[in-house]
This record gives C-alpha cells, structure tokens and sequence, in this order.
C-alpha cells in the first residue's frame, strides 16, 4: 500500500489498465464458462428426451405390427409361420433391452411397467401354439379378442404412457431451462456489470487525479500569462504531476525575477 | 466530499472480504476441492481487484470528514453484502440472484435468516464462506477499516459514535484507539474459547470452527438443517449458551474485567439488566412449556426456554427446538426479549439492553414527576445520574426501532405474509435475530417467502445492523449542510 503512494503516473495507468483487463477477461470467462455449460446440458436434455420419445414411438409401431401380425393369423390358414411369429426373437429382444435406452428416472420407471405388461402380453402369447393348432376358428378368435387383446390394450396403454411422460418432461425441462436460462446469465451479467463500474471508476480516477490537475496548471499559465495573476495552483501527491507543478512554480519565480530585474 | 476517499477505504473492506473468500476457496481445496473452488476463487479475484483500483490512484492519510464516514459505513455493508454474494450466485443451487442477496445480508448482519433447506448438502468451503461474512460482519467491517486507517484518532472516533452505543462507557474508559484493540482482542479471544470449547464437546474441527464464528458474531448460521438440535448434546448446548451470553456482553466491560481481575461485569447496571431478564424469560418460558404438558420434565423444559431465550436476547438464532408451535405466552415473551437484546459494544442487534433499561427508568421518573410536580428527579444508572439528553434520544431510537418494524410488517403483510409472520419476521430482522414464528419458525427458512419479501428483509437487516441512525442520515447528505 506504501508503494501505491509514491507511484508514478506511468505506473498507475498502467495497473488500471492491467486491473480493468484482468476484470474483463474474468467477466467475459465466467460468461464463456456458463455459456458452454449451459449450451452442453441443454444438448443433453433434449437429446434424452427426443431419444425417449423415439423409443416409444418405436415401441408403440412394433407393438403394433406384431399384433397385426398375430391377428392376421386368427383370421387365415394356421401355418408354420405362425411358429416363427409367436417366437419372434427380434421383437422380444427389442422390448427386453428397453431399459437401458432410458436416462431419467421416471423413464426408466415407465419402462419397467412397459416391461411388465409386456411380459404378460407374451405370456398369453405362449399360449397360441396350443389354442391355433387344436382349436377352431371360433376358440381362436374368441382366445384373441377375449384373452390377448385385453393385455395387448394394458400394454399399449403402458407405452402410450411412456410417450405421453416423455413428452410432458421435455414440456416441462423447456420451462426449468428458460428459468436456468436467466440463472447463468446472471454470474456473467453480474460480471459484466461489475467491469462497467471498473470502467466508470477508471474514469473518475482519470478524470480527478490525472486530468483534472493538467488543466488547473495549465489555467494557472494561462492566468499568469495573460493577466499576470499569481500561480498558486496546488497539487496533490508525490507523482509526476506535482514535479511538474513545482518545476511551473520554479519558472514562474524566475521569470517575475526577471522581470523585475528589467 | 471526496468519492475517491470513500472508494479507498471501501476498497479495503473488500479486500477483507477478498481475504476470507481466498481462506474459504482454501478449505474447499482441503475438502478435495469441492464445487464451491471456482466460485470463491473467481469472486475473491473480482473482489480484491475491485478493492484494490482506487489504492492505486486515491492516496491515503488523509482525514475524513463527517459526511465522508457516513458514506463509507454505509458502502462498507452495502458494497461488502453485494461481493458477497459472488460466491453463492456462482456456485448457483438454490442461489437465484436474491436468496443469494438474502443469504450474503444475513451472513454480515449477523442475521443468520436462510433461504437453504437442505444446508449439509452445500460444500465445506461455501458453508465455511457463510460462516466467514458473520465474522467479519460481526467484528463490523467498520472495524477492518479502522484498523488500516493511519489517522486512526479522530477518523475512528467519528465512526465509532455511530457504531457503538456508549451508555455502558461508564465502567471503563480507554481511548478510542485502544478501544479497537480492545473489542479485536475479546471478539478473537472468544472465537479461539469457543471453539476449543466446541471442540472438546464433541463437535467435529469443521463444525466448531463454524459455529465458533456464528456464535462470537451472534449471528446463527449452523452447518446443519437441524441447527443445534442435529448434535442432541446438552454439553454444546451449555456450551453455546454460555458463549452466547458472553459475546451479548459489552466488549470492553469484559476485556477490563480480566484486565484489573475485578467483577466489572456484574457491577454494570445494563449488564446485569440483561442478565436478569434472560432469567425471568427462561424460568417464564420453561414454565408456559410445563404448562402446555409437551415436555417430558422440568429440566427439558429449561433447557429448551433456556437456549432458546438465550439464543434469541444473544440475537444468535441458534435452534434446538421448533418456537413457532409454543404457547402463546412463550411466544410473546420471546418477542418482547427479540425487541430488547443483548448489551451495546457487543456484536448483538435490537434495542439493547442498555436503552431499555434508560427506557424504563425514564418512564418512571417521568410517573414520579407527575405524582410530585415539584420534585427535583433525574434518572439515575448505577448510582450515577444519566445526561440529560440522553433519555430522549433513547425514546427516540425506540420509536424509530417500532416505525422501521411496523414498516416493514406492512410490507411483508402486503406480500402475503400473515400477521404473526409479519411482526415476528420484521422484529427478527431488525434486530438480526434470524428465525421468526409461524412459517418462518427456528426449524424452518425464509425459501417460501416473496422476492419482494426477501429483497425488503435484506434491506432491514442492513437498517437494523446500522442501529437505524446512519441510514436516516444518508439524506443529509446531499443536502449543502451539515
């Protein structure tokens, strides 16, 4: 702090320029900062959610499809085709890895219920082999309409479920994010404003202990100069300014001596 | 006046706050560096280059004047509570823009009010920043800048007259240099007590270190949710109420008391008003507990009136039980002892138990007056006759007290707020206790109330913490006069 005292003017431009660019530069790294974060967490959250949304579009479609198929069946000739759909390996695993393509909580939970009613839909399933090979139409239709479709329709309502919640969270993480929108705008407008008031400062500081002092001694020339007032223009410090004030009062002596000599 | 002074010794109050935010970025690296690092390192950065801009150009040892100590007591808290909050708003969580004001007013007013539910879940170096704006609040950032000013006589004077109330002067006179000295050393001697104190009952090094700062600061942030309540210790309940009670006590009668080894303490009239009263309360309050028949037996009911009047007259706001569902009767004595308080040249707010004591022995001289038209009477504190001029500008302090309190009830009633979280909150604020009744309780926080609500308290604590005077005096100065 001692040192600050006798500084010259070089030297204390030259820190207020180093502190100002010091603020700026934290200023403007904090909105950086909260800028790539905020960009990267929005990415992740719509990603998740359109991935979610996705998932159970396709899961609804297969769903579908395969009692479509399955349908088809009760109503044609019973083939050995009928074999490969009810084991349809391809959609038994699709459904079975579900979980696992869920990031957040409420979707994993989703999932597990799509799972459990799906795990019941292909246990009724199981059952074909025995009811379309023995039975006539009319067990098989009455099997399909009274016995699957119910599970069929408890599932379908599962995975409506599922898209009706992902869509809702995406409602509702576009809401939270306008909210943490103005949240990390704040460290860096805080920031920002604070450079401001630097600038202001830095100003002042100019204006007061720099500028100001200049122009009292060039006025105090001028006064001398021009209606030969006294100079007794008085500056503050230990710097420059006040060398240069005591060098215009040391020519101001010499020169009324002059004068008063001629 | 001169703003480049005003920003020199503003400028140095925060890099006193820039200090503490390096120490609390330290022990976030202790704690392997928890996700309070950055915050409190890029806020102590900001903060101590913005304190120290004006040293460069603005240069020292020179005198101030009135008007210019005025503005830098009041932009010392001011400027101090807004960097403090750099640290909360940056980390983010529950720190929306005002609950971080909130929270950094609360810390330096020594308040202790929160917006955190779920206050374990903050990082060891932002529990150790909250803790940190009650010590320095505490010791009063005023203080800080007296100690680096070179023209510490007649600066420091000036200042301290709006800083410290001095009826309870009587007991002891030390000259105004040594007076800091004096208030530096008892208010570090208390915090070093307390927390080997702490310690030695069985609070861990991080947890005594922080409540060891609450309580010489009187202010109430704890490390826990349940406050004292999550320890379940009698032995750091007798311990916090002890030092509670000593650090309510005028600074000075207790450094002269060890210094000459006499009983000054309990010589002093305002002192042992205090103390008085925190016995009533306590056997009052115990007894409307025993009476409701929830406690268990007499000594719990004691020791729940006990602390929590302690914690309340202390203005600490420490917790070990929930006040808001007391009977009435304890509810009212608590808010008659949330208006009077601790001892002035102490860290505690409110009325002070020294005004109170004028109060009433005013009023009843002022009875005995209109008995005995003729009779010569003055109003007399141990065994001394008290100036004049004193008792009205005593009275005058206790009105502005209740119109501040009454102003801010409106407002808080107008956000919504009802009419005992009102009076209660705004009693609370301005004397910077902490909890309130009813919704705002010593188990609860200030989350569910209003921005507005919050913004206006903040603003209070700020009021209370000034003792009212220096913030009406702000408008003096932009009048040509003085």
């Amino acid at each position: 702090m001692a040192n600050f005292r006798y500084m010259g003017i070089k030297r204390k431009v030259l820190l207020g320029c180093i502190v100002l660019a010091l603020i700026l530069l934290i200023s403007s790294s904090i909105s950086m900062f909260e800028f790539t974060r905020m960009n990267d967490h929005v990415t992740e959250l719509i990603s998740d959610n359109t991935k979610s949304i996705e998932i159970s579009r396709e899961l609804l479609a297969k769903a579908e499809e395969y009692n479509l198929r399955l349908m088809h069946l009760v109503v044609g000739e019973v083939a050995e085709e009928s074999i490969e759909v009810i084991n349809d390996d391809e959609f038994i695993s699709f459904f079975s890895g579900i979980r696992e393509s869920f990031v957040t909580e409420q979707d994993k939970a989703n999932a597990d219920s799509v799972m459990y009613a799906f795990t019941a839909y292909m246990h009724v399933v199981r059952e074909a082999s025995d009811i379309w090979f023995i039975s006539s139409d009319d067990i098989r239709k009455e099997w399909y309409f009274n016995r699957l479709q119910p599970v069929y329709a408890k599932l379908n309502a599962y995975i409506a479920k599922l898209t009706n919640d992902s869509q809702d969270a995406l409602i509702l993480n576009s809401q939270s994010l306008q909210d943490n929108f103005y949240r990390s705008l704040m460290p860096g407008l805080i920031s920002a404003l604070l450079g401001f008031l630097m600038v202001l400062l830095f100003n002042y500081y100019l204006n007061y202990y720099l500028i100001n002092p200049l122009l009292r001694i060039s006025h105090g020339i001028k006064g001398y100069l021009s209606f030969n007032k006294n100079y007794d223009v008085k500056v503050e410090g230990k710097d420059e300014l006040a060398e240069l004030n005591d060098r215009v009062k040391d020519i101001v002596d010499i020169n009324k001596s002059a004068k008063k000599r001629s | 006046m001169n703003a480049g002074v005003i920003s020199r010794y503003v400028g140095i109050a925060l890099i006193c706050n820039a200090f503490f935010m390096l120490l609390s970025a330290a022990v976030s690296a202790i704690y392997g560096f928890d996700s309070s690092f950055s915050p409190l390192l890029v806020s102590c950065f900001l903060t101590c280059l913005f304190g120290v801009f004006p040293l460069i150009f603005v240069r020292g040892g020179r005198d101030i004047n009135t008007r210019e100590g005025l503005a830098i007591l009041l932009l010392a808290w001011f400027i101090s509570c807004l960097f403090g909050m750099l640290p909360y708003v940056l980390w983010g969580g529950d720190f929306t823009l005002i609950n971080a004001w909130f929270e950094s007013a609360s810390g330096y007013t020594t308040t202790g009010a929160t917006i955190l539910s779920e206050i374990e879940s903050l990082p060891h170096g932002l529990l150790f920043w909250r803790s940190s704006t009650h010590f320095i609040g505490g010791l009063g950032v005023v203080v800080f800048i007296i100690m680096f000013l070179p023209a510490v006589g007649t600066v420091g004077f000036r200042m301290s007259k709006m800083e410290v109330m001095d009826v309870s002067r009587s007991n002891f006179r030390y000259r105004f240099k040594k007076l800091i000295r004096v208030f530096v050393t008892v208010y570090l001697a208390i915090t070093v007590l307390s927390f080997v104190a702490l310690l030695l009952s069985g609070m861990s090094p991080f947890d005594a270190i922080n409540h060891a700062f609450s309580v010489v600061s009187t202010g109430g942030f704890s490390t826990r949710n349940l406050s004292i309540a999550a320890y379940d210790s009698p032995l750091i309940e007798f311990v916090l109420i002890l030092f509670m009670v000593v650090s309510s006590i005028h600074f000075g009668l207790i450094y002269a008391s060890f210094a000459t080894r006499s009983a000054k303490i309990f010589k002093d009239p305002a002192t042992k008003f205090y103390l008085m009263t925190i016995l009533i309360s306590s056997v009052l309050v115990a007894i409307s507990l025993m009476l409701r028949g929830g406690e268990t037996s007499l000594f719990q009911a004691l020791r729940n009136g006990t602390f929590a009047v302690v914690s309340t007259m202390s203005t600490t706001g420490f917790a070990i039980s929930d006040t808001s569902v007391w009977p009435i009767l304890s509810i009212l004595v608590m808010l008659y002892i949330s208006v009077q308080c601790g001892c002035s040249g102490s860290t505690c707010g409110g009325v002070r138990s020294d005004r109170m004591l004028l109060i009433f022995k005013g009023v009843r001289v002022q009875l005995a007056r209109m008995a005995h038209p003729n009779a010569v009477l003055q109003v007399k504190s141990g065994g001394q006759v008290v100036d004049k001029e004193l008792i009205p500008s005593v009275f005058t302090y206790l009105f502005l007290y209740l119109f501040v309190v009454l102003v801010g009830s409106v407002i808080y009633v107008m956000t919504g707020m009802d009419l005992m979280e009102s009076v209660s909150s705004s009693i609370s604020m301005m004397s910077n206790i902490g909890p309130a009744f009813g919704k705002f309780g010593s188990m609860a926080n200030y989350a569910d109330a209003s921005q507005v609500a919050k913004f206006a308290m903040a603003i209070q604590m700020i009021v209370g913490r000034l003792s009212i005077y220096p913030v009406l005096l702000i408008f003096t100065l932009f009048r040509k006069r003085f």
